[in-house]
């Protein structure tokens, strides 16, 4: 993701300095947290600079009537300086100036807008001037630029923005949206047909990275809400997601969402077809051991058909101790001793005494944790296999521990 | 990167620049330099010009008091 983050601060950097973005393509190796100081270091400087003028001049708009003052904006100072300038208006006397003119000059301001330092302003813009401003904005494809005003429109400007909006462009603009945390809100704006018909956009055009990123930013209730959407969706629609997924390196974002959906949707997940091949199957275990996505791996397991569970079990054989102890550690924290001791119970037998040997050696509260949840769930004969890989000593000295472990070794 | 080349990209920032910038190459912080005293004195030459002809715009009968604004 940095990448993409890197590639918008670029961007925005360019249009501040006037130039184009590939003259700073040298910076593509800078974490996109120094490029964005670098961007506010660069734009102090640039309203520092000239800060008293542009001050006098936001004061002559008060003296000036607004169509006028239009009128000098558009044909004296042009977009850079009225974009400077936006800032310092009083939001009210803006909207009147605004309404003064044309939309082509308003999209070209807006390109150069440092939508922070005007925030006042843009929150009160009348809708129907943003959603004039967006139609264009979305004409020359300036993403970036809608993005930036995400988060600083009113709700009903945003909604009147979203209706202009096709659903590619919306994707590729909540990909480059400034303020992830307003990500929430812009979806609660959509209806539930809309947001299907974006999945299904999102495999027409493989937009699926940028769909995966709003999924990434939302809250868990919106993200658990949105793949209950995505679940639903036809075979072909979940096919492009599993693609995108697998081509794009994004499972360390699909898992979250899987464990955030309802039970059903999960279930129809994990039984897609595409998803049950060894590659996938590997790159989904891949990203759960890089990512630490254990608690997310347990919950998918029990759902995938027997067959694709051994692929995963296989695919268990290289995890060592200490993977093995973080996913017990994992277990004990969110309650998912059962998929565990189920998991368990179909790795070979090496690993199995591992997860034997880590169990013996539990703390009590811990252990009380497991042995609880295969009493609920009725996995005696699991307990009792993992057990039985222990050696004579270890697994009397595990049974002393826990008389459940001696009952279910005797059932 | 040389000091002497960071040290010329803060003086045109006007503070230190951040961290990560430091495994830019000399010539590469220098650009960055240079593109912003460019665009720098383009935007106050442009400020000049568009306030010198804004007051060609304002009412005659308001120059005067733009004028004073503007220019104290």
């Amino acid at each position: 993701m940095s990448l993409a983050e890197a590639e918008i601060e670029i961007v925005k950097l360019a249009r501040l300095l006037r130039t184009d973005a590939g003259e700073l393509d040298f910076l593509r190796q800078i974490a996109w947290r120094d490029l964005r100081d670098l961007r506010e270091q660069m734009t102090v400087v640039m309203f520092e600079n000239d800060r008293q003028m542009l001050q006098r001049v936001a004061a002559t708009t008060k003296l000036v009537p607004p169509k006028i003052t239009a009128a000098i904006g558009e044909r004296a100072f042009g977009p850079l300086l009225c974009a400077r300038v936006a800032g310092l208006l009083d939001p009210s006397r803006g909207v009147d100036i605004i309404g003064h003119l044309p939309t082509r000059f308003l999209a070209d301001v807006a390109g150069l807008l440092d939508a922070r330092r005007a925030s006042r302003l843009i929150a009160e813009i009348p809708p129907q001037k943003v959603a004039e401003i967006t139609r264009e904005l979305v004409r020359r494809g300036d993403h970036v630029t809608m993005g930036g005003f995400v988060g600083h429109l009113s709700e009903r400007a945003l909604q009147a923005a979203l209706d202009v909006a096709d659903d590619a462009t919306l994707l590729r603009t909540a990909y480059v949206v400034e303020s992830k945390r307003s990500l929430g809100a812009l979806v609660d704006l959509i209806p539930e047909e809309r947001l299907e018909r974006i999945m299904r956009t999102a495999t027409e055009a493989d937009l699926w990275r940028e769909a995966l990123d709003v999924l990434r930013h939302v809250g868990d209730r919106r993200r658990g809400m949105l793949g209950d959407v995505a679940a639903a969706q036809d075979d072909d629609v979940l096919a492009g997601l599993v693609k995108a997924a697998q081509r794009d390196g994004l499972w360390a974002d699909v898992l979250p969402v899987t464990r955030a959906m309802s039970v059903d949707s999960r279930a129809r997940f994990a039984k897609l077809k595409p998803i049950q091949t060894r590659p996938v199957l590997a790159s989904i275990v891949d990203a759960a051991s890089q990512r630490g996505l254990w608690a997310e791996l347990l919950t998918l397991l029990p759902l995938l058909p027997a067959a694709s569970r051994r692929r995963v079990a296989a695919l268990g054989t290289g995890f060592g101790r200490s993977i093995l102890a973080q996913i017990m550690l994992t277990a004990h924290r969110e309650d998912l001793w059962a998929p565990l001791v189920r998991f368990a119970s179909e790795l070979e037998a090496r690993t199995q005494k591992e997860v034997a040997t880590l169990a013996a050696a539990l703390d009590d509260d811990v252990l009380g944790g497991l042995l609880d949840a295969v009493a609920a769930e009725g996995l005696q004969a699991e307990l009792a296999l993992l057990a039985g890989r222990l050696g004579p000593k270890e697994l009397r000295a595990f049974a002393r521990r826990a008389p459940a472990v001696r009952d279910a070794l005797a059932a | 990167m040389s000091d002497d080349a960071i040290d010329i990209l803060e003086e045109e920032l006007g503070a230190r620049i951040p961290e990560g910038l430091e495994v830019l190459a000399d010539e590469e912080l220098l650009v960055l330099a240079d593109l912003l005293a460019i665009a720098k004195a383009d935007q106050a030459r442009e400020l000049e010009a568009g306030v010198g002809g804004s007051l060609e715009i304002v009412p005659r009968l308001m120059r005067g008091p733009v004028r004073k604004m503007l220019f104290g």
